[in-house]
């Protein structure tokens, strides 16, 4: 009898699946999906790529340039904690497919 | 310097640490793990055992070159940490119930003795 | 005349490579040796080269099912270290993800289980089910499986009033779910012939083969690290350990469906008596000493060691994580097993190779 009843729930409910790339589901407020690095405020410090577990953020001081492994990444925010500046950020959206190695932002050369 | 440290009792000899192995699977103890340290040349075997939630730690210094004797005669369950120190750290078990020769996690041509 | 059969390290019922060579009499087996190596990732060494912060998110990449707890008895092991006392919310904090971490766990092994012995169905539907946990997981901490809730110090995240909502809305349909499931497991005609008085295990025998977790309790003896000392706060939320005693494939899956209930009512008592406050205190300097933490997985009972010298490294970081301490119960449960029961016998001990192997 039980079964009965549950091949009657499933055969009339929608599927527990979605239909995926036709139906998305909106990430969750608290999803971690990319890291934004924001070049207005940041000094160069370098507290990002120390704190980094693993070794995805290059930064040079000299040069001013800033860069991450997005396929190293791991999301853990390690980074966005750390910034003294709050430079880093991150969004509850998922990078998209074929997205860049690398997120490279050098600094634009300071007027004299 | 080191603030913290686990209670073990220090075994002269590794015919003291079979015997006090066995005396303490004849009290109830159950085998939980061994740990293997690098210390002067020479490797720290930690043994703990646990019974009731509380654990008994036996400390054991092999020297250069010694071959410790295998427990896993007594808890067969030591069997596979000792072959894991055998493969990371070089250590040779006397006694080993299965033998790997030093090939549980290692192929022939993967770095030798990494931990050592 | 014995034949010798390789089981893995590729096997439609193993989620994870390992190898049992298994001597067969017929299709009687009368002899297994497990051979390991196919996912050493060599992270005791890796260790080196990372400072104590970092070591957390490494330890919690041990393993993807119980990642939560790795973390939490990671830091608690640095924290013996450092002698502080981290702020009551922050333990609850990392009991309600521990143990939401292990409700989904054993719910992935049932369904894997069911799998095992060929029942379709109730794969999907223990699959189903566990979807709703990893939805709030991921809710709360920002990530299904990775959940890195406990950083050294206390908790990464604070719980707010919504997600607390979340929780309990998703544990009364959990329960509720999950007691449709106990049905099956517990009563089906096909389960019970596949699993009672499978690899039976006396007492004496798992206790001195060292298993851990649902393997030695499901063979009546008492054990469970969520009573220990370093755990208080398990007392103050009601914890009672599930035992069974037949030790049998099929009290061990008894265990676990029970585990369920007790998780379910942790989580709601722990909710209840959140505290409010601070969730980190900071730490400063470099862990020196040395110390042992225990912790009881959704598997079983992990044992960490960690030494400090000083420095911002650790000096040594040695993980017995529960199958590790499983697999050699094999060697004595397999023999006198048909062939066709061997992937229900080697699940029941609910494998994870990536722990072991490290």
């Amino acid at each position: 009898m039980g079964m009965l009843n549950l091949i009657i729930a499933n055969v009339s409910k929608k599927p527990a699946t979605r239909l995926y790339p036709f139906e998305i589901r909106a990430p969750f407020k608290e999803f971690k999906g990319r890291i934004i690095f924001d070049p207005a405020n940041c000094i160069y410090c370098g507290i990002c790529q120390k704190k980094c577990p693993p070794d995805a953020i290059k930064v040079t001081k000299a040069e001013k340039t800033w860069e991450l492994n997005v396929f190293r990444c791991i999301m853990c925010t390690e980074c966005v904690g750390g910034c003294p500046k709050d430079c880093i950020t991150i969004s509850n959206e998922r990078p998209k497919t074929g997205a860049k190695e690398y997120i490279k932002n050098v600094a634009p050369a300071t007027p004299k | 310097m080191l603030k913290n440290t686990i209670d073990a009792i220090e075994m002269k000899s590794s015919a003291d640490v079979l015997k006090a192995v066995q005396d303490a699977k004849n009290d109830g103890y159950r085998y939980a793990t061994m740990i293997c340290l690098k210390k002067d040349d020479g490797h720290e075997l930690i043994y703990v055992l646990d019974k009731d939630y509380k654990l008994k730690n036996l400390r054991y210094f092999v020297k250069p070159g010694e071959k410790p004797k295998s427990v896993s005669g007594i808890y067969l369950c030591a069997l596979l940490i000792e072959n894991e120190y055998q493969d990371l750290f070089g250590l040779t078990f006397e006694g080993l119930a299965i033998d790997y020769k030093g090939h549980l996690y290692l192929t022939p041509n993967s770095p030798k003795t990494p931990l050592a | 005349m014995t034949t010798v059969i390789p089981f893995g390290p590729q096997h439609p019922v193993l989620p994870e490579p390992v190898s049992l060579k298994l001597e067969l009499d017929n299709d009687v087996v009368i002899g297994a040796l497990p051979s390991l190596g196919y996912v050493h990732r060599g992270l005791e060494k890796f260790i080196d080269t990372k400072d104590y912060n970092q070591t957390t998110y490494i330890c919690e990449r041990i393993c993807g099912i119980c990642s939560a707890l790795h973390g939490i008895t990671y830091t608690m092991a640095v924290e013996k270290l450092f002698d502080v006392e981290i702020p009551e919310r922050a333990m609850y904090i990392r009991v309600i993800v521990g143990e939401l971490n292990r409700v989904h766990s054993h719910l992935l092994w049932l369904g894997l289980f069911a799998d095992g012995f060929g029942f379709e169905s109730l794969f999907y539907e223990c699959w189903k089910y566990r979807e709703a946990v990893l939805d709030v997981l991921e809710k709360i901490t920002g990530n299904r499986v990775i959940h890195s809730i406990s950083k050294v110090g206390g908790a990464s995240k604070d719980l707010t009033k919504e997600h607390i909502d979340l929780i309990l809305k998703m544990l009364d349909t959990v329960e509720s779910q999950v007691k449709d499931l106990e049905k099956v497991f517990i009563n089906n005609y096909t389960v019970k012939q596949r699993t009672v008085g499978l690899a039976t295990m006396s007492k004496q025998l798992a206790y001195e083969a060292g298993t851990v977790g649902p393997t030695l309790r499901g063979s009546g003896v008492h054990s469970d690290l969520r009573e220990e000392a370093d755990w208080d706060i398990y007392k103050d939320l009601g914890f009672k350990a599930v035992v069974e005693k037949d030790g049998d494939c099929y009290s061990r899956t008894k265990v676990r469906v029970f585990e369920l209930y007790e998780s379910i009512k942790l989580i709601r008592n722990a909710i209840s008596k959140l505290p409010n406050g601070e969730i980190a205190t900071p730490i400063k300097g470099s862990p020196t000493g040395e110390a042992i933490m225990r912790t009881e997985q959704p598997r079983g009972e992990v044992v960490y060691y960690v030494k400090g010298n000083g420095t911002k490294n650790l000096e040594r970081l040695k993980i017995r994580t529960p199958t590790f301490a499983n697999i050699p119960s094999l060697l004595l449960t397999l023999p006198g097993i048909k062939l066709a029961d061997v992937p229900i016998v080697v699940l029941t001990i609910d494998p994870c190779i990536s722990c072991t192997e490290r």
